[in-house]
C-alpha cells in the first residue's frame, strides 16, 4: 500500500470509530397523566348582569322588533341568519339563563352548551382540546376557556388584527 | 377495526413508517458519538480551550460550563440568568399541530418566540407566509406582507418553523455532529460545537435554520433569564440555531411560547405517545397536511383543518 | 537529511532570485494577497455579517470558487493519462507542473472553505481523533476526507519526482506509479463527492439532479485544460522552459471534445427545467431569465454561453485555433464562462428562491471580492514560485552539486 492509501485507511478508521459509541442519557421522569381539565369561568360580559336586575319586573316580549335602548350589542349583531332574535338564545322563561336550540336551559357560565347546540363539531373539538386556547400544561392540569372568552356571542367572527412587523426585505438581516 | 387499533395504525403510518419497532429514539442517537476536542485558543479563558461536545459533558463539566456562561452574560449585560439542562422525558415524543383554518397571519407567534428564545432583531425562527386562497404553493408566497389588518381577503396564512423531522436532512448534513435528534424528537444544535459551515441550512427544506452572522445583541431588558444550554441561551456568533419547541419550557411541562401567544388558538402541542394528548386526538380526528411530505423528512409538525 | 535541507535551501534561493519583472510580478501578487489577508481578518474578527450572504443565500462567492477550483484540481488527471497510461515522454515532463497546479487548487479550495466558516477556530472539530466526523451520513465530512487525501497525493507526487530529479536519480516507479494512478482515480472522486455534496440535497431542486456530477466532470474538463494551457503558455513565454507543442495540441483537443459535451449537457438541463415549467424550476428561471427585478445572474450566464460558443468556433476552425493568440483568447473566455456556469451560476440558483419561495438576490460585496482576489493572488504567487523551482530542477539548472553532499 502506498503512504497515501495508508493515510486514507487511517482517516477512515479514526473517523468511523467515533461513530459507534452510543449516547448514554438520563431521562427525566415520565409525564403524569394529562387528562385533568378545568374550565375557566368567564366574567360577566356586560356590567348590568344579571339581566334580572332590570327584567325581573317586566313582561318579556317575544316579538322581534327594533331595539332602541342599550340592548344593542356594542359590536353590532352578526351571528347566523339575519332574523335572529334575543330569545333564540336567551331564555324567555328565566332571563338569567340561556337556552339551547331545543330549549334546554343553560347557565351563562356554560356557554359552550348553548354554542354547541348549533356548532356541535366545534364543541366536540373544544372538549378534545382541538379548538380554543390551551393553557396550563401539556402533561398536567389544563385550563380550558369557554367560547365567550374569545368570541363575542353576538358577533362571533374574529375581528381583523394588526399584524406584527414583517421580516426585513433582505431576509432577516438588518 | 377498533378505534384504538385504527389510531395505532395512524400513528404508526405517520410517524413510525421507517421503523418496525418504536426503537427510533435509540437509532436517532446511536450515531451521536463524540470525542473531546481542544479548540484553537481565542484568548478568552482556559475553559474554552477544552470545549467538549454536549453529549460528552459530565455533570461536573456541565456545572462549570453553565456557571461560566451565566457569569459571562452577567458580565456582559448585567442580567442574572440561569442556564439549565432539562432532559427529555421517557416515552415522550413531541408533536406540534397547527390549524390552518384559524391562522390569520398576525405574527404574534413570531414575536413571542423571539422574546422567549432571546433572538436578536435579525433572527426569527418562525416565518408566516401569505398564500393565495386556493393554494399552498410556496413559490408564490408573500413573506413581507404588511397590511393594516390581517387577514386580507382572498389570502391564507401558513406559519413555517422547524418541523423537527424524524429524518432530518440537516442532521445528516452536519460534518461534526453538532446537531442531532433528541430522544423526545427535538432537533437541537450544540452551539459550542458548530463550526458554522451552514451546510445544514442548505440541507433544510423548510428554511428553519438561522445563522448568527454577527454577535447577537439583545437589549438587557429583553433577555429571558430562563435559559437552557440546548435551546434559548444567548448564542455565540458564527453558529447555526433553530426552533427547539422551547425545550426549556416543554420539558418542564409547559406549552411552547408560540402556542401561548397565538390569539386564535391555532396551535396544539403535546406528546404523541399519550392517548389523551391534543395532538394525538388531532391525528385521530382531523384531516392533516404535512409540508413537503414528498421529501420523506417525516415532520413532527402537522397542519390540520379544524 | 542534511541533503534534503540543502535542497530546500537551494529551492528557496531559486524562488528569491529573479529579474526585475519577476520581482514586480511577485510583489504585485504579494500586495493583493496581503489585502486579501486583511479582508480575511475582518471575516474572522467581525463575523460573516460583513459579507452579503444571508440566511436565504447562505453560501456565496466562497463556495462558488471552491466548486470551481475542485474542477481545476481534478482536471490534472487529464495530463496524467497520456503521461503514464500512454507513456508519452513529453507529457511526463509536465506532470510535475500539472500536479503543482492541482495542489495549489486544493490549497485554494481549502482557503475558500475555511474563510467561509462561521467558526474557523473550531476547525479541529473536523479532525480525526480530536473532533467528531459525521461519517457516513455527511457528504461534507466525506468531502473533507477526500480532500485531505488529494492534498497529500498532489503534494507527494511532485515533491518526490522533483527531489529525485534534483539528486540526479531516476524515480523509483514503485513509489510513483501507485500514487499517480490513485490520483487519477481521486480526480474523479473529489469531483463526484463535491457534486454529490450538492446534488444529494433534496431541499434544493436546482442541485438535486443526477446530471450534476457528470456536468461537474465535463465542465472541469473544460476549465482545467484551459487554465493549464494558459499556465503552460506563460511558462513557455517567461519561464525559460520549452513545453512541447504536442502538449498544447492535446489540451486544445480535449477542449474541442469536452466543450460541446458541456454545452450539450447544459442544453439538456435547460430544456428539462424550462420545458416542464413546474414550480421547482423557479431556480432555473432565475438563472436564465431572472425573477422579478432580480436579473443580474441572467446577464452573467448569457455572457458565459456566448463566450462558450465563441470559444467553440475558434477551437473548431483549424485556421483559427492554430494561431496561439486566438487559442489563448478562447481559453481565457472558457476560464471565465465556466466560472460563471459552474461557480456562481450553480451555487446561487440553489438558494434562489429559498425553500419557502422567497427571492433574495446575492451579489458579493467588496470584502468578499477582495478576499477572493487575495486567495487567487496567493495561488498565483505559490504557482509562480513552485513553477520556478520545478523548471530549474527539470532543466537541470538546480541540481545537487558534488561539493554539496
Amino acid at each position: 500500500m502506498t503512504r497515501s492509501s495508508c493515510l486514507l485507511a487511517l482517516l477512515c478508521a479514526s473517523g468511523c470509530n467515533q461513530g459507534i459509541e452510543p449516547m448514554k442519557r438520563d431521562f427525566a421522569d415520565p409525564p403524569p397523566a394529562s387528562s385533568v381539565v378545568m374550565v375557566e369561568d368567564h366574567p360577566a360580559l356586560i356590567p348590568t348582569f344579571p339581566c334580572s336586575s332590570c327584567h325581573a319586573d317586566r313582561e318579556p316580549d317575544p316579538r322581534p322588533r327594533k331595539l332602541v335602548e342599550y340592548h344593542t350589542p356594542k359590536n353590532g349583531f352578526d351571528h347566523g341568519t339575519k332574523d335572529g332574535w334575543c330569545y333564540r338564545c336567551h331564555s324567555l322563561e328565566n332571563i338569567d339563563r340561556l337556552r339551547t336550540t331545543l330549549g334546554t336551559p343553560v347557565a351563562f357560565s356554560d356557554p359552550q352548551d348553548l354554542c354547541g347546540s348549533c356548532h356541535g363539531d366545534k364543541l366536540i373539538d373544544w372538549k378534545a382540546g382541538l379548538h380554543g386556547l390551551n393553557r396550563g400544561s401539556w402533561n398536567g392540569p389544563k385550563l380550558r376557556q369557554s367560547c365567550t372568552f374569545c368570541h363575542d356571542p353576538h358577533k362571533p367572527a374574529f375581528e381583523p388584527m394588526v399584524p406584527e412587523r414583517p421580516p426585513d426585505v433582505l431576509g432577516e438581516r438588518t | 377495526m377498533t378505534p384504538e387499533a385504527r389510531l395505532g395504525e395512524l400513528v404508526r403510518l405517520r410517524l413510525g413508517r421507517h421503523d418496525t419497532r418504536r426503537g427510533f429514539l435509540k437509532t436517532a442517537l446511536a450515531g451521536a458519538a463524540v470525542a473531546s476536542a481542544s479548540t484553537a485558543c481565542d484568548g478568552a479563558g482556559v475553559e474554552k480551550l477544552l470545549s467538549k461536545h454536549y453529549l460528552k459533558l459530565t455533570d461536573e463539566d456541565k456545572r462549570k460550563l453553565f456557571a461560566r456562561i451565566e457569569a459571562e452574560v452577567l458580565a456582559r449585560s448585567g442580567v442574572r440568568v440561569t442556564v439549565g439542562d432539562p432532559q427529555p422525558m421517557a416515552g415522550v415524543e413531541f408533536v406540534h399541530a397547527l390549524d390552518l383554518s384559524l391562522c390569520n397571519g398576525n405574527r404574534r407567534c413570531v414575536e413571542a418566540c423571539a422574546r422567549e428564545n432571546n433572538l436578536p432583531d435579525d433572527i426569527r425562527y418562525l416565518r408566516v407566509v401569505e398564500v393565495d386562497a386556493g393554494t399552498l404553493e410556496l413559490a408564490n408566497a408573500e413573506h413581507a406582507y404588511d397590511p393594516e389588518l390581517v387577514p386580507r381577503s382572498g389570502k391564507n396564512y401558513l406559519p413555517v418553523q422547524c418541523q423537527q423531522c424524524k429524518k432530518p436532512p440537516c442532521v445528516d448534513a452536519c460534518p461534526v455532529k453538532a446537531t442531532w435528534v433528541e430522544p423526545d424528537g427535538i432537533v437541537v444544535v450544540d452551539y459550542d460545537w458548530c463550526i458554522g459551515c451552514r451546510y445544514c441550512q442548505a440541507a433544510c427544506p423548510y428554511y428553519a435554520r438561522r445563522f448568527n452572522f454577527r454577535e447577537p445583541s439583545i437589549e438587557p431588558s429583553r433577555i429571558n433569564p430562563d435559559q437552557a444550554y440546548l435551546s434559548n441561551r444567548i448564542r455565540p456568533a458564527g453558529v447555526v440555531e433553530k426552533c427547539t419547541y422551547c425545550l426549556h419550557r416543554t420539558r418542564r411541562g409547559r406549552y411552547p411560547a408560540c402556542l401561548e401567544a397565538c390569539p386564535t388558538g391555532a396551535r396544539k402541542f403535546g406528546n404523541i405517545n399519550d392517548e389523551n394528548s391534543e395532538v394525538r386526538r388531532m391525528l385521530e380526528r382531523k384531516r392533516t397536511y404535512v409540508l413537503k411530505e414528498e421529501l420523506g423528512t417525516v415532520p413532527r409538525f402537522f397542519y390540520f383543518f379544524g | 537529511m542534511i541533503r534534503y535541507l540543502q535542497y530546500l535551501k537551494s529551492c528557496a534561493g531559486c524562488v528569491l532570485r529573479g529579474g526585475r519583472n519577476y520581482y514586480l510580478w511577485m510583489g504585485g501578487l504579494f500586495v493583493l494577497t496581503f489585502l486579501g489577508g486583511i479582508s480575511w481578518y475582518h471575516h474572522i474578527a467581525d463575523g460573516l455579517g460583513i459579507t452579503n450572504m444571508s440566511n436565504q443565500v447562505s453560501w456565496g462567492i466562497g463556495i462558488a470558487n471552491f466548486v470551481y477550483f475542485v474542477g481545476v484540481a481534478a482536471s490534472v488527471a487529464l495530463l496524467i493519462v497520456p503521461a503514464y497510461i500512454y507513456r508519452i515522454e513529453e507529457f511526463k515532463a509536465v506532470v510535475v507542473l500539472a500536479e503543482i497546479i492541482a495542489v495549489i487548487s486544493v490549497v485554494m479550495c481549502l482557503s475558500f472553505i475555511i474563510s467561509d466558516l462561521g467558526r474557523p477556530d473550531r476547525l479541529l472539530h473536523l479532525s480525526p481523533g480530536l473532533g467528531v466526523i459525521n461519517l457516513p451520513s455527511s457528504h461534507l465530512a466525506w468531502d473533507v476526507m477526500v480532500f485531505s487525501v488529494q492534498l497529500v497525493l498532489s503534494l507527494y507526487i511532485p515533491a518526490y519526482l522533483l527531489y529525485k530529479r534534483y539528486l540526479g536519480q531516476a524515480p523509483n516507479l514503485a513509489f510513483v506509479l501507485p500514487p499517480v494512478m490513485l490520483s487519477m482515480l481521486w480526480a474523479v472522486i473529489i469531483h463526484t463527492v463535491t457534486a454529490f455534496l450538492l446534488s444529494a440535497l433534496k431541499s434544493r431542486d436546482f442541485w438535486n439532479t443526477g446530471l450534476l456530477a457528470p456536468r461537474f466532470l465535463v465542465s472541469a474538463a473544460v476549465s482545467g485544460p484551459a487554465i493549464i494551457l494558459l499556465c503552460f503558455a506563460a511558462i513557455n513565454r517567461y519561464g525559460g522552459m520549452r513545453i512541447a507543442d504536442r502538449v498544447f495540441d492535446y489540451l486544445a483537443h480535449v477542449l474541442r471534445v469536452m466543450l460541446p459535451v458541456n454545452l450539450f449537457l447544459l442544453g439538456c438541463e435547460v430544456f428539462t427545467e424550462l420545458h416542464s415549467g413546474t414550480a421547482v424550476t423557479e431556480s432555473a428561471r432565475y438563472l436564465f431569465f431572472g425573477l422579478g427585478e432580480h436579473t443580474l445572474l441572467p446577464k452573467f450566464i448569457w455572457t458565459a454561453i456566448v463566450f462558450d460558443v465563441v470559444a467553440l468556433v475558434i477551437l473548431l476552425v483549424p485556421r483559427w485555433r492554430q494561431q496561439p493568440r486566438l487559442l489563448y483568447a478562447s481559453c481565457a473566455l472558457l476560464v471565465f464562462s465556466i466560472w460563471v456556469e459552474k461557480g456562481m451560476g450553480l451555487v446561487l440558483p440553489g438558494f434562489t428562491p429559498s425553500p419557502l419561495g422567497e427571492v433574495v438576490e446575492y451579489v458579493p460585496n467588496a470584502s468578499e471580492i477582495v478576499l477572493t482576489i487575495g486567495i487567487l493572488a496567493a495561488g498565483a504567487l505559490l504557482f509562480t514560485a513552485a513553477a520556478k523551482v520545478t523548471i530549474a530542477v527539470q532543466t537541470g539548472r538546480l541540481r545537487l552539486q558534488e561539493g554539496d553532499a
